[in-house]
C-alpha cells in the first residue's frame, strides 16, 4: 500500500497543492451562507443523479440501491447508430460504482441513474459518451456526474450544445478534467462544474481554483472507493473528487429545487475552505 | 531492421526507463488490437511472461482505462475481488499497486501503459502520461514506416521505386535536368 503522504495528484491538481493553494473572493453577503443554508438536511431528497460512467452494482451496501438506468452502446442497426437499453446492468470495471457510493454517501435520499458508456466495444466512444449525456438531459435528471471524457474535438459543437442545454434546464453537469495535462471536454467548457483531486480526506470539504478552467478541487487522492462485488479500493484520480461534488450539488438541489447551476455554483464557492 | 522489431525495442527502452525512474516492480505496454488489449513490450518481474498476453477490453483495470480514456492508480488491487489474478498469477507477479494511463494518439485510445508497485513520488501519473505520449508517437511512427515499406514493395511500383533511388544518387546538374523533365512530362500530362 503507497503512503499516502507520498502520493502524486493527477494533473491539473497543482492549483490545489499546499503552499500554492490561493485564496478565492466569493460573493459577500451581509449574512454569510453557511453550509446548512446552502444544503439544508444534507439528504438530496429525491433528486435524480446520473452517473454516466460503467454501471454501477446497485447491491453494493455503499450504494444502497439504483432508481433506474439504461445501457447507451453503438448499434450500426439502431437510429443514429446507437442502442439505448433500458434496465438493470451491472459495472463492468468498478469505476462506475465507486463514483455511485460517493455520491449516495454525501446524498444519502437521492435517487441514482446509472448511464453505462463504457464497454467493450471502443468504437464511437465521443458519440456514446454524448448520447449518454442526452439520455440524462431528456430524462428529467438534476445531477450529472461524469467521471470521463474525451480529447477528440470531432464532437465539440454536439458537447457544447448538450452543456447550453443542461444550462438552461437547470442540470447541474459535473465533469472531472482528465488526468493527463491536456485539455479534455466537456470538462473545459464554462457552463460544467469542472473538478480535480486534491489531497483532503474529508468529502464535505472542498477548495475552488482562483485560476480555471478547473473550477472545484475535491478528494481524489488515496480515497476509499467501492469497487466490484461490494469490496473497495484505494484509488486516486480526478474520477472520485467530480462525484464529491456531484453529491454535495444533490444536497444543494434538495435543499433548493429549481435552483439553477449558476446559483449552486455561487453557494458552493461560499463554502469552500480557501477563502 | 523490420518496422515491428524496432517498434519493439523502442518500446521496451520506454518502460524500462519508466520502470527504472519509479523504482517500480514492473512495467508495460499493451496495444489495442480490435477489442482486447496485446502486451507489446515489458520490463521487470515478469516481463518475459507478459509480452504478448491478450486481454478483452471489457474488463479490469487496464481495459476500464483504455475504455474511458482516464487515467488510474489503485494501492490495493488484490481488495478488487475481480482483479484478474489469473493472468497476474500466469506472469508469476501479483502486485499491489497498479498505475495505468492511456496511450492516446489523435484523440482516440491505442493501448495502456501500467507500473506496478511503484515507490511513490510526486507527480507520478503525469511522469507515466509523458511516457505514454512517446509510446503513442513510437507506435505512430512505427506504423507509418509499415505503410511506407508495404508501398515501397509493391511490385507494381518497383521500376518508379528504382527511378527515385537512381534520382537521389544523381549528380546536382543530373537531378536539376532530371526534375525539368518530369514536370514537363507532369505538365504535358494535365
Amino acid at each position: 500500500m503507497t503512503d499516502p503522504a507520498e502520493s502524486s495528484p493527477p494533473a491539473w491538481s497543482e492549483a490545489f497543492e499546499p503552499g500554492r493553494l490561493r485564496p478565492i473572493r466569493p460573493v459577500r453577503l451581509s449574512a454569510p451562507i453557511t453550509r446548512t443554508a446552502a444544503w439544508g438536511d444534507g439528504l438530496g431528497t429525491g433528486v435524480k443523479v446520473a452517473v454516466v460512467d460503467s454501471g454501477i452494482d446497485a447491491d453494493h451496501p455503499r450504494v444502497a440501491g439504483v432508481t433506474g438506468g439504461v445501457v447507451v452502446e453503438p448499434d450500426e442497426s439502431a437510429e443514429g447508430g446507437i442502442r439505448f437499453v433500458e434496465g438493470p446492468h451491472q459495472d463492468l470495471y468498478g469505476h462506475g460504482t465507486a463514483c455511485a457510493a460517493i455520491i449516495r454517501g454525501l446524498a444519502p435520499a437521492c435517487e441514482l441513474y446509472s448511464v453505462r458508456v463504457l464497454g467493450a466495444a471502443l468504437t464511437g466512444r465521443s458519440a456514446v459518451l454524448a448520447a449518454g449525456i442526452q439520455w440524462a438531459l431528456d430524462h428529467g435528471m438534476d445531477v450529472v456526474n461524469l467521471s470521463l471524457s474525451t480529447r477528440s474535438r470531432a464532437l465539440l459543437d454536439v458537447f457544447y450544445e448538450l452543456v447550453d442545454e443542461a444550462a438552461v434546464a437547470n442540470v447541474m453537469l459535473v465533469s472531472a478534467v482528465n488526468n493527463v495535462p491536456a485539455p479534455s471536454f466537456p470538462s473545459q467548457f464554462s457552463g460544467v462544474f469542472s473538478v480535480a483531486a486534491y489531497a483532503g480526506q474529508d468529502p464535505e470539504h472542498f477548495v475552488a481554483n482562483p485560476l480555471p478552467p478547473v473550477e472545484f478541487g475535491a478528494p481524489g487522492i488515496d480515497v476509499e472507493v467501492a469497487w466490484t462485488d461490494g469490496g473497495s479500493l484505494v484509488a486516486t484520480g480526478n474520477s472520485f473528487a467530480a462525484p464529491h461534488i456531484a453529491g454535495l450539488l444533490a444536497r444543494i438541489v434538495g435543499a433548493h429545487p429549481g435552483i439553477t447551476p449558476a446559483e449552486a455554483k455561487t453557494l458552493l464557492r461560499a463554502l469552500v475552505d480557501n477563502q | 531492421m523490420s518496422a515491428v522489431r524496432t517498434e519493439s525495442e523502442l518500446l521496451t527502452t520506454i518502460v524500462a526507463a519508466l520502470r527504472e525512474q519509479m523504482s517500480a516492480a514492473a512495467c508495460s505496454v499493451a496495444l489495442l488490437d480490435g477489442d482486447e488489449l496485446e502486451f507489446r513490450a515489458a520490463d521487470g518481474v515478469g516481463a518475459d511472461l507478459v509480452v504478448g498476453l491478450r486481454l478483452p477490453v471489457g474488463r479490469g483495470l487496464a481495459g476500464y482505462v483504455v475504455a474511458s480514456g482516464q487515467a488510474l492508480a489503485v494501492s490495493d488491487v488484490h481488495r478488487d475481488q475481480r482483479f484478474d489474478a489469473e493472468t497476474a498469477a500466469s506472469t508469476g507477479y501479483v502486485p499491489t499497486s497498479i498505475l495505468a494511463v492511456p496511450v492516446e494518439y489523435d484523440d482516440g485510445p491505442i493501448g495502456v501503459l501500467e507500473v506496478l508497485d511503484r515507490q511513490p513520488g510526486s507527480h507520478d501519473l503525469e511522469t507515466a502520461a509523458r511516457s505514454a505520449q512517446q509510446i503513442a508517437l513510437v507506435v505512430h511512427l512505427a506504423r507509418s514506416g509499415a505503410e511506407v515499406n508495404a508501398v515501397l514493395s509493391d511490385p507494381r511500383l518497383e521500376e518508379l521505386v528504382g527511378l527515385v533511388q537512381q534520382f537521389g544518387q544523381a549528380a546536382e546538374p543530373d537531378r536539376a535536368l532530371a526534375a525539368a523533365l518530369l514536370r514537363a512530362v507532369l505538365a504535358h500530362g494535365s
